[in-house]
């Protein structure tokens, strides 16, 4: 009983129970973030631990997986040996009396049939499963014996059940008012807002109306008094009459919110910007709804006993032995059974893969390692050749290909990678829509708006844009009623069939009709900076030095070439919930096109241009930028204000736009390897194939998104370019010849770090439990409020990535490698303590490469991969054929 | 006979042999995603082009004699496949599978790599095959077989996803209002064929003394089908399953076969007064309740669940009225636009996005309504009450079987059998245990077969017997099923669903095959013998068949109970191990299996 329990007490309780809530917004702002941020300052894999103990959540992948891993070669044996030798004590003790060496051992006993059996299905082997061997129940009686002093520890678990009915019922009301509560749009009638918050905006709809009305009729039968204004003392109460004997408070609060844990997160999102919104009252709302519909009268708790059975240790020695080859009873190894068993009792299934997936990691990490320190270890042929022209990329993953390919049909062009907003915080209306979107990071306000507007269009083109909005209106009208709009009706249905029967068809039609629209549209962009700057000139020096800072942590510096393209990227795709998650996370989950023109509009004028060179930036006149949008999904290249190049760059431009269409089909082609339905064809039937993806109702995997991402490279591209890095890397350019005092390492660190880190996370989580960090299978889904996704029409919230989105990705923490001289990497561990602690606590690995050399700032992964990688001409070659994920590969020379 | 007459029997046999073909590739060489894309665009252009050329042909022709087809004929009894190829039927046809196609062609790339890809397509299939002999069937003995069939096609997808709780109570649900729908539908046919011999549409158009009992029954069953207002909260517990297989079901052609069935049945109760009225009261009623509701939904499916159900009762009115053509044209359009509508409901995001909202929101006028539409009028607490009702109802019941009793004492035994059964079926209904569940079931049937028996005409009673045969093989298949799992995991009893499936899919197929048989769906083992035994019940009395209908829908609900509760449910793969069958156990299935397939086919002869 917790019947004196404080404010401060609950406070505290509340604020570690806020930790374990999966707290995410509206999947209209969804930007990537670290699924367990708030166990940052624990060590990785004691977060792990704490949160599966609360959420009973996975914390590793099964042990099947990696047992499968190690076969196919992705668990180098040396890297299982590093870490099974301090981990597991009395391992080798055991081999050698067994006459094998650990790591044998300890293979043999990761292979195990992973199930815990209980005495039943013992018995049942051992009477009817030959497969054990004649003399099984012999053997299994002599290890009895040997075994019988084993002491086993086993610890009881409380577990708090309820009725199912009851419970139902209570979460259908709370999750019904939540989504009223939240709602943006989706019900045309409104749940009026209390302003004393969330309790009394409940009792308000909910309560008293049910009240008035007749006994049977009422839901909420208990006449208990609430007040709204006082949600504490209505916890207290409560709480003192439940009795939760064996369940820690925590324990009891998250029992009370599992099944809701989504709208949960979301009220916990919201409490920071929203002080109607309190964790508090939705405690004391939940509560009440337990005690009205007598859900907790149902309330039992179950006490179950955690770790294995004896039993069960010692069907593994069995089973150990007979694959060991000791198969009569004559042969048994005696003085090894007891070490065995023993061995066996503690080494846990987590210990198990904990040790397998720290190898996993370390076996990808020193084969990256490798490949770049060769690289970096390369002489580097200084060429006075001036680029054929330069392109800043987004340093996204899915701009590592494009970026190869681009520098393999032109091996004189230059690609930089810098985080997709460009520097520009803008907020932007298109000229079709009537608000602006904020194009920044999160939770940073616009410093200035972009306002889109048409100079010339065709009569076509301006109607029918209106007329296709008009007819969708009425598509999407929600109770659409037929016989007003009949023969329209006929026509959207004959049109839908067209579409559903031949999706590619449809896709085309659809492309030309925006094609049509958008080559007969001339826009232009205009700036409105009255926002935050007092004059022009102030406004002017502000965006001087943004695009200054970016140059130069970029390292454009000497040898500038007359094309500088800016290229941001969206993606495009239908009955797609999840969009967001495929943007640009720099702007905000949106398409960062129009960052990237009004960067180059910026750039490209000439005051501006003056204040650069003031700032110590000597951009030749000659040089023009070119603002430009990269759809991922779509593989196209679309650039803006073309008219506006001057004539001296117009022949240049033209080639470089063909080499950058070109790219767009290799790129597609090496897409498509992973969609398993999609067959490996030329590049520009590729591109044409994967195109029709993002124009389909029926494709739940439009784009692959970030899955598989693994590794970020800061530095200058000449580290990495060259080395076919399967996509998962994201690449920041940076150059540390041009940062004496490591001030621009340190911003970049500071704002590339996270980002990364929160992608890598976002999907290792989503894809390690997908059932409690991700969302499911995205087929039922179902938009719920406009904010979110539900199974069915009355589940939770499902927060986190969609198993389409992750069932690529391979669930390795993320490995930073840096090209900087070491000392100066080092000495940041002042400036940057936050980043510095993450590496501390392994929730990402970071190195740093000087001269080659590459160093481990956390514990360091072991070198074995000294052999090179293999080497192709092209990047097709090494990807031709091939579905799963890839080793590093030279492209080129060696 | 022309050979247009054929037609149905080629639509329905298409689909249904695409399953046993897919079924056969899938055994012998193990089945792909390509392989059933290349099966299903097959069978949909076949499929089409025949109701294309159909249509052409009934243009020229003029509707067709009706084609019959006799399962068996047993002294006196019959059950006679009934087809009609009209143009009513015949657009019908033409427009569910273009939808039919729509959809399918939809989800081979929406299902693509999803655990149960084949599962779904051989519901599909079996299911498409299911709604054109609904369609084409000319008397109600053939509706019954489609209709049942697609409500348990309905019910395997909505627990498509088996991990997870949620869709497995929500399955469950649907089954139970399902079956309270078939049952009236049932009762409904028997009386058809006590009073005119016949379930002939024809027959029973022409007929001019109209049984009130059966357009009241009719009525019912077609609202629960189509979730009219006193049953309509099943639907949107309903869409739990993958998008398209919502859009087909519940946007689309099943909840359209309510209005489809009065239709067919309008000259039936074209002259009777209240029927007429009480269809137009309720489709308002229940259009003016979803249109509202419509209002307070914030969830897209939820939406257009009601959505529907509005348009479904506009419909109804119209049938009501008597604007029988209206309805259909109604009918077909809004199946097809509704299912479109479905499939693009997860835009509803990117649409919110792009298209701003045109109508602000409003507040209710008055607080209690709003708060009594936001739960629905809560109809689950009247479900809740419903069944306190039905427990009440007891009471009266028996009180009324002392009556008849008293009465009429020949009844006496058969009245006590009757009882007695009926506390079986709720005992099993409610056992967590594997072996007092087995005795329940098997009590409960043998008590109904005694009733039965005691009715019966001596030269029936071959029938009788045959139907014991046939029960008794699916209850020996199920408890076979449940002592291999008792042997194998070592409980035998369920507190908590167990989900089995995932271990030992194999024997939850078998498990729920012969759960199927047993549960008297129609072409099943039990199915044959249980058409004889309703109507020697309602012959003999009123009362006794309806009790009937009502303990053979509880022992099939409690027998599906018993499937999810063992074999769906979360994984629990850290506690059972994983173990295939042995040789002798599959023998001894297949067996089993093979002998449930064949015994309703011996039927034919």
């Amino acid at each position: 009983m917790h019947a004196k329990l404080s404010v401060a007490e609950l406070e505290n309780e509340l604020s570690e129970l806020r930790k374990y809530l999966p707290k995410q917004g509206s999947l209209e702002n969804f930007v990537h973030l670290n699924t367990l941020r708030d166990f940052e300052d624990l060590n990785f894999h004691d977060a792990l631990a704490k949160v599966a103990h609360l959420r009973q959540s996975k914390s590793y992948l099964d042990l099947e997986s990696y047992a499968q891993k190690i076969n196919e070669g992705r668990i180098e044996d040396d890297q299982i040996q590093r870490y099974l030798t301090p981990e597991v004590l009395g391992i080798t003790e055991v081999a050698r009396l067994l006459n094998i060496d650990d790591l044998t051992l300890f293979k043999k006993i990761v292979f195990l049939p992973t199930y815990q059996q209980n005495a039943t299905t013992i018995a049942w082997a051992l009477r009817q499963d030959s497969s054990l061997g004649c003399e099984r129940r012999a053997i299994w009686q002599t290890i009895t014996n040997l075994t019988a002093h084993l002491a086993i520890k086993r610890q009881t678990l409380c577990y708090l059940q309820l009725d199912s009915k009851k419970l139902r019922l209570a979460n259908d009301v709370t999750i019904d008012f939540l989504s009223a509560y939240f709602d943006k749009g989706v019900s045309s009638w409104h749940l009026e807002h209390n302003p004393n918050g969330l309790l009394a905006t409940f009792i308000d709809a909910y309560f008293t109306p049910d009240q008035r009305l007749p006994k049977w009729l009422r839901r909420f039968q208990g006449e208990i008094a609430i007040t709204a204004d006082d949600s504490f003392s209505m916890i207290q109460s409560m709480l003192s009459e439940y009795a939760f004997a064996g369940l820690s408070l925590r324990e009891f609060l998250y029992e009370i919110m599992r099944d809701v844990e989504g709208w949960a997160g979301l009220l916990c999102f919201y409490e920071t910007s929203n002080e109607n919104i309190r964790l508090l009252d939705f405690l004391a709302l939940r509560l009440f709804i337990f005690k009205s519909m007598e859900v907790d009268k149902s309330a039992k708790i179950v006490t179950k006993l955690s770790g294995q059975h004896l039993d069960t240790i010692r069907f593994d020695c069995l089973l150990l032995l007979r694959d060991l080859g000791y198969k009569t009873t004559s042969q048994i190894p005696i003085p090894a059974i007891m070490p065995l068993a023993s061995l066996l009792l503690s080494l846990t299934a987590s210990t198990k893969q904990r040790i397998l997936h720290q190898a996993y990691e370390s076996t990808y990490y020193a084969q990256i390692a490798n490949s770049i320190a060769m690289k970096a270890r390369k002489k580097r042929i200084k060429t006075n050749k001036k680029p054929s022209f330069s392109a800043i990329f987004c340093i996204d993953d899915r701009e590592e290909s494009f970026r190869r390919h681009l520098e393999e049909l032109d091996d004189l062009c230059q690609t930089y990678g810098y985080a997709g907003f460009f520097n520009m915080l803008i907020g932007f209306k298109e000229h079709s829509s009537s608000g602006h979107q904020n194009l920044c990071p999160l939770n940073i306000e616009p410093q200035f708006f972009v306002i889109e507007h048409i100079i010339s269009q065709t009569f076509f083109a301006s109607r029918l844009p209106s007329l296709l909005h008009r007819m969708r209106k009425i598509v999407l009208g929600k109770a659409s009623v037929i016989g007003l709009n009949s023969l329209l009706f006929l026509a959207i249905i004959f049109g839908d069939l067209i579409r559903f029967l031949s999706p590619n068809r449809g896709a085309i039609w659809f492309k030309s009709i925006s094609r049509f629209i958008k080559k007969n549209q001339k826009t232009a962009v205009n700036i409105d900076d009255t926002l935050s700057f007092s004059s022009e000139d102030h406004f002017l020096d502000e965006i001087a030095a943004k695009i200054a800072s970016m140059l130069k942590t970029i390292g454009i510096a000497e040898k500038i070439s007359d094309l500088i393209f800016v290229i941001g990227h969206g993606s495009t795709s239908l009955n797609n919930p999840h969009q967001t998650a495929y943007a640009c996370g720099a702007c905000g989950g949106k398409a960062g096109g129009p960052n990237a023109r009004v960067f180059a509009a910026l750039a490209n004028s000439l005051k501006v241009r003056q204040k650069i060179k003031i700032l110590g930036i000597n951009l030749p006149e000659t040089t023009w930028f070119i603002g430009a949008y990269h759809d991922t999904c779509l593989d196209s290249i679309e650039c803006y204000d073309t008219t506006l190049i001057p004539a001296y760059l117009r022949t240049k431009y033209a080639e470089c736009a063909a080499k950058l269409e070109s790219a767009c089909h290799l790129n597609s082609q090496e897409r498509a390897r992973r969609f398993e339905n999609v067959p490996f064809m030329r590049p520009k039937r590729s591109a044409e194939v994967l195109k029709t993806r993002a124009f389909m109702h029926a494709q739940p995997r439009a784009e692959i998104g970030h899955a598989s991402n693994a590794i970020a490279v800061i530095g200058r591209r000449d580290l990495s370019k060259g080395i076919f890095l399967d996509r998962r890397a994201f690449l920041c350019s940076y150059d540390s010849d041009l940062d004496s005092d490591s001030s621009i390492l340190a911003n970049l660190l500071a704002a590339v770090v996270p980002v990364c880190m929160s992608i890598n996370l976002d999907y290792y989580f989503s894809y390690l439990d997908n059932e409690k960090f991700g969302s499911g299978t995205k087929l039922p889904h179902n938009i719920t409020s406009f904010l979110g996704v539900i199974n069915g029409t009355s589940g939770d919230l499902r927060t986190g990535l969609p198993w389409q989105a992750v069932e690529l990705h391979e669930p390795l923490r993320l490995l930073i490698i840096i090209e900087a001289p070491l000392t100066k990497v080092l000495d940041l561990r002042i400036k940057l303590p936050q980043i510095f602690s993450l590496v501390q606590k392994e929730w990402l690995f970071l190195a740093v490469c000087e001269n080659g050399q590459i160093t481990y700032l956390n514990r360091e992964p072991l070198n074995t991969f000294m052999k090179p990688p293999k080497v192709v001409k092209r990047s097709v070659d090494s990807y031709w054929g091939k579905r799963h994920h890839l080793e590093p590969v030279f492209i080129g020379e060696p | 006979m022309h050979i247009a007459s054929l037609v149905p029997l080629f639509a329905v046999g298409l689909p249904l042999s695409s399953t046993i073909g897919l079924a056969l590739i899938h055994l012998i060489k193990g089945a792909n995603e390509k392989i059933v894309a290349w099966f299903f665009s097959c069978t949909m252009l076949l499929l089409v082009a025949l109701l294309i050329w159909n249509i052409a042909t009934l243009m020229s022709l003029g509707p067709l004699e009706p084609i019959a087809l006799t399962w068996y004929h047993l002294a006196g009894h019959s059950f006679i496949f009934l087809f009609a190829n009209n143009a009513i039927n015949a657009t019908y046809a033409l427009v569910f599978s273009l939808i039919a196609t729509a959809v399918g062609h939809f989800s081979i790339t929406y299902l693509h790599k999803e655990q149960g890809f084949f599962e779904y397509y051989y519901i599909f299939f079996v299911f498409l095959a299911a709604i054109l002999l609904v369609v084409f069937s000319h008397n109600m003995d053939t509706l019954f077989v489609g209709w049942e069939v697609i409500g348990l096609c309905s019910v395997l997808l909505i627990g498509f996803y088996k991990a997870r709780s949620q869709p497995v109570q929500n399955s469950l649900y649907t089954l139970i209002c399902y079956r309270v729908g078939e049952l009236f539908l049932l009762s409904a046919l028997t009386l058809a064929h006590l009073q005119y011999g016949d379930s002939n549409f024809t027959t029973l158009g022409a007929s001019q003394d109209t049984n009130s009992w059966i357009i009241l029954f009719v009525i019912i069953a077609v609202y629960v089908k189509s979730a009219q207002l006193p049953f309509s909260t099943w639907l949107t517990r309903a869409m739990e399953g993958p998008t398209p297989s919502s859009a087909i079901f519940y946007g689309g052609i099943s909840t359209h076969l309510g209005p489809m069935l009065l239709v067919k049945l309008y000259p039936f109760f074209a002259h009777v007064l209240w029927a007429k009225v009480l269809l137009v009261a309720g489709g308002t009623i229940t259009a003016l309740y979803a249109n509202f509701i419509v209002k307070t939904r914030t969830d897209m499916k939820s939406q257009l669940g009601y959505a529907t159900i509005t348009q479904l009762a506009i419909i109804f009115v119209e049938v009501g009225l008597g604007f029988v053509t209206l309805a259909i044209c109604h009918t077909l359009i809004h199946c097809a636009a509704r299912t479109f509508q479905f499939l693009k409901s997860p835009s509803g995001l990117q649409d919110f996005y792009q298209l701003p909202i045109e109508n602000p929101k409003t507040q209710p006028s008055s607080k209690t309504l709003y708060y009594l539409l936001r739960s629905n009028l809560l109809l689950d607490q009247t479900v809740t009450l419903a069944t306190i009702a039905a427990k009440i109802a007891i009471v009266p019941a028996s009180l009324y079987l002392v009556f008849i009793t008293s009465q009429n004492f020949d009844y006496l035994p058969g009245c006590i059998f009757l009882a007695t059964s009926f506390i079986f079926a709720l005992m099993a209904f409610h056992d967590a245990s594997f072996l007092r569940f087995m005795l329940c079931l098997t009590a409960s049937f043998i008590l109904l077969l005694c009733c039965s028996l005691y009715f019966l005409e001596p030269s029936l009673r071959l029938a009788s017997g045959y139907l014991l045969l046939n029960g008794l093989i699916a209850i020996a298949g199920m408890a076979y099923c449940l002592a291999i799992i008792k042997r194998r995991y070592g409980f035998n009893h369920i507190t908590s669903t167990k989900g089995l499936f995932f271990l030992s899919p194999h024997l939850a197929y078998a498990f729920l095959f012969f759960v199927l048989c047993f549960s008297n769906v129609p072409m099943s083992l039990a199915y044959l013998g249980e058409d004889i035994v309703l109507y020697e019940l309602f012959k003999s009395h009123f009362f006794f068949g309806f009790s009937g209908t009502i303990i053979f829908g509880s022992l099939s609900i409690a027998a599906f109970r018993f499937y999810c509760l063992v074999f769906i449910g979360a994984t629990p793969s850290a506690c059972y191990p994983k173990v295939g069958l042995l040789i002798s156990e599959k023998l001894t299935l297949i067996t089993l299996v093979l002998s449930g397939l064949s015994l309703p086919l011996l039927a034919f002869w």
